[in-house]
């Protein structure tokens, strides 16, 4: 069934809705609405939407529930959750239910632009992630907050960050890269790395785990290609000193290639 | 309170002194009385003695105007009052008193009463039982009296008078009686020098007595209470000055670490209040404050599209992004703060800590040539702490030091040593290196969070959390910088009872030294 709208947004805040609206419209993408999870869940199940983006602050449930729920129902509807860095800690455990991405209130246009249109680039190559399957405790090679972000930690407990599988060939045209500085902390969900296409998008990479940057990859900058042709050796992001990785890898899902 | 404690002190030793001397006083002059008493009644007895030999002659011879001069010659001398003798019927035969003579003395008058007291007349006495101490009327002072029976001896009967027959045992009785007023003098006078040396004394105890109080007690006292109102007006900072020694340099030195540790917990608890209420109102703002800022922020960035060709419009409206894009971050980094990992704490060998951390940044020190040198100690008791948050802690110090450093090599020395010092064991870490330095003036800003010497580079936060850790885990961090010498923080971690290593009675050890 063709899908009426290609966006579900279910957010209670008519501010937060109008702007993904105006943000939305303009590059092409039909929009729906709901206030509640219940409203939500009923529009999603009955239309066919192509995304949902969700918040988690709703009036009648917690917006994990509608993630959980929405996953249950349509496992293949990709969901982008939008909301505020109070509940950040909560976007980082839906990530865990399969959620693609998520976008932190306040947004600016390109960061909304880009998680819905990587999300339905991926989503329109029938992309699942075929050369990567969660592992077994034994066979883990790298952990992921979701499909979004990949870290592999080395036995002296150094974190090499790189792209999840969500990221190479979805991002467009890339046109630059923002790395931090090394030195600086990052906390886990916090943005590492930010990459503009050359339609203004901004794809945000968030922190895998928490830790002070060590190093950058200095040829990042002059060569993105990187990113797509050997995204997960090369194009590597950041190195990292996690801090708080016992606690912290319970967030995220341990993964081995094939 | 100063004046009650000398005050009471005073009245207590001048009691005890009055009671003492009062004693002493009673016992002295009593046994003196008796001594001096002894004295005149020795006296007057070998005056009767003399007197009766003198006038035995006399006697034998009936010569009664030999007597009668030998008595009265007597009875003039100083101290004297009365020479006389009198017959068994109590008749005064002789008398220095002359008006006396011929009178007859009842058997019940002092001078008879020694031997006539029982039915049966005592012919043989002891010298104190002949002697009476009495009162004669309408004169002050006492008098002593002594009697001394003249018996009836071969002479007597012999004589050619015939005046006393053989069978009679006792002829008549000499009766002496001397003045006690020199004794009572005497006594007088000790007694005012009793009296003196009491008051003396009890002057002498008080005054000595005042001047400890002052200077013992007083002024040690004035000291400690003048640090007590300084405390409770809030100034944690004061000092007491030295109290020379005793147990009020004890309590003077007591008092001032107290305040110390007390300026201790309510610095951290100040920092830790405001870190907590920092982070719940971050919290309620960020909630609150995201949704109009995501209005804010989209349609001012519509405006700008829209507005494209308008240079002026264009600048301003890019100002207003940008001011956005700061509020987010400024929420955003609140958050962040307030974004505390939940701590599982194990005992832990602190070494490890610092290994592993160290072993993470290996290739940095590599990188920028610097000479990391780890002097720790083998044998540290192990420490109740979160291993991440520990590791967080010496990641940002060793991030700290790496960029203190910069691109000139230099050196980092990481040092860990037991500390068992004064009462609460402890494990000290400190972390130095020959970098930049803090200048003195950010001391008390840099475990601020949002403090940054590094510019646009810095979070602010590093510190922050080295602080929030470290101050979670009750430990204490210290800061020792030049600049351009380099810097060391000083961590103390407790070695607390649910390390495990401790046994009940090295607790209760603890709590003694603690106490």
């Amino acid at each position: 069934m063709a899908p009426k709208h290609d966006i579900l947004i279910v957010d209670d805040e008519p501010i937060v809705v109008l702007s993904a609206q105006r943000t939305l419209v303009p590059a092409g993408l039909s929009v729906d609405h709901a206030g509640t999870v219940a409203e939500g869940l009923s529009k999603a199940d009955s239309q066919g939407f192509n995304l949902v983006l969700a918040d988690l602050m709703l009036p009648d449930h917690s917006g994990f529930d509608l993630v959980t729920e929405l996953r249950r129902l349509r496992p293949e509807l990709p969901i982008v959750v939008v909301t505020g860095y109070a509940t950040l800690e909560s976007a980082i455990t839906c990530f865990k239910t399969g959620v693609f991405d998520f976008v932190a209130k306040p947004f600016e246009t390109g960061e909304l632009l880009g998680s819905v249109q990587r999300a339905l680039r991926f989503q329109a190559a029938g992309k699942t992630s075929e050369s990567h399957f969660e592992a077994t405790d034994n066979n883990i090679e790298y952990y992921g907050l979701g499909k979004h972000v990949q870290v592999r930690v080395q036995p002296s407990g150094l974190a090499v960050v790189t792209l999840g599988v969500t990221f190479p060939h979805f991002m467009g045209k890339t046109l630059r890269i923002e790395l931090p500085e090394s030195g600086t902390t990052i906390l886990q969900g916090n943005a590492c790395a930010k990459i503009i296409n050359r339609e203004g998008e901004i794809h945000i990479v968030r922190a895998p785990l928490t830790g002070s940057v060590l190093e950058i990859n200095s040829q990042l900058p002059g060569n993105m290609k990187l990113l797509d042709i050997d995204p997960f050796n090369r194009g590597w992001l950041v190195r990292m000193a996690p801090t708080q990785l016992k606690s912290e890898l319970q967030h995220l899902t341990g993964f081995a290639r094939c | 309170m100063r004046k009650n404690i000398g005050l009471k002190l005073m009245l207590a030793v001048s009691s005890v002194t009055v009671a003492t001397i009062a004693i002493f006083s009673y016992i002295i002059i009593t046994s003196q009385h008796q001594a001096l008493i002894n004295q005149v009644e020795y006296n007057a007895d070998r005056l009767s003695e003399t007197i009766k030999g003198s006038t035995k002659y006399d006697m034998l011879l009936n010569q009664r105007e030999g007597v009668h001069r030998i008595i009265d010659s007597i009875g003039e001398q100083k101290g004297i009052e009365k020479v006389r003798i009198f017959n068994k019927e109590g008749k005064i035969i002789y008398s220095s008193d002359k008006g006396e003579i011929g009178q007859l003395l009842d058997k019940e008058a002092e001078s008879c009463y020694a031997c006539h007291r029982a039915d049966e007349v005592l012919e043989k006495l002891t010298i104190t039982e002949r002697t009476r101490v009495f009162e004669p009327s309408g004169n002050g002072s006492k008098s002593l009296g002594i009697i001394n029976p003249i018996y009836n001896e071969a002479g007597c009967w012999q004589a050619d008078c015939h005046a006393h027959a053989k069978d009679k045992k006792v002829l008549g009785v000499l009766d002496v009686t001397m003045s006690l007023a020199e004794v009572e003098n005497q006594i007088a006078a000790n007694e005012f020098k009793m009296v003196l040396l009491t008051i003396s004394a009890i002057a002498a105890t008080s005054l000595l007595i005042w001047w400890l109080v002052q200077s013992l007690v007083g002024k040690p006292v004035s000291q400690l209470v003048q640090g007590i109102n300084m405390v409770a007006i809030g100034r944690l900072d004061y000092k007491i000055g030295k109290i020379k020694d005793g147990e009020l340099a004890y309590l003077g030195d007591s008092f001032n670490k107290m305040t110390a540790r007390l300026a201790d917990a309510q610095r951290q608890l100040y920092h830790s209040e405001k870190l907590a209420s920092l982070g719940r109102l971050a919290a309620g703002v960020a909630h609150e404050i995201n949704n109009p800022l995501t209005g804010v922020l989209a349609y001012s960035s519509f405006l700008l599209k829209r507005l494209e060709g308008d240079g002026e419009s264009k600048e301003d409206l890019e100002v207003i992004v940008r001011e956005t894009k700061r509020c987010r971050d400024i929420v955003k980094g609140l958050l962040d703060f307030s974004r505390q990992a939940p701590q599982k704490k194990h005992n832990l060998q602190i070494n490890e800590v610092i290994l592993n951390t160290l072993a993470i940044l290996q290739n940095q020190f590599a990188i920028k040539g610097i000479d990391v040198v780890k002097k720790l100690s083998p044998d540290l008791p192990a420490v109740y702490v979160d291993s991440g948050s520990m590791q967080q802690v010496f990641t940002n110090l060793l991030v700290n030091a790496i960029d203190a450093i910069g691109k000139t090599a230099g050196q980092i020395i990481i040092e860990t040593k037991n500390e068992g010092g004064d009462g609460q064991p402890a494990v000290r870490i400190s972390v130095s290196d020959t970098g930049s330095g803090i200048d003195k003036k950010h001391f008390d800003k840099i475990f601020d969070p949002f403090f940054s010497t590094k510019g646009q580079k810095g979070t602010g936060l590093g510190l922050a959390v080295v602080w929030g850790v470290i101050e979670e885990h009750g430990g204490k961090i210290d800061v020792k910088s030049e600049v351009g010498k380099g810097t060391n923080f000083l961590i103390s971690l407790p070695v607390t009872a649910a390390a495990g290593n401790n046994s009940l009675s090295d607790l209760m050890k603890d709590e003694r030294v603690g106490s």
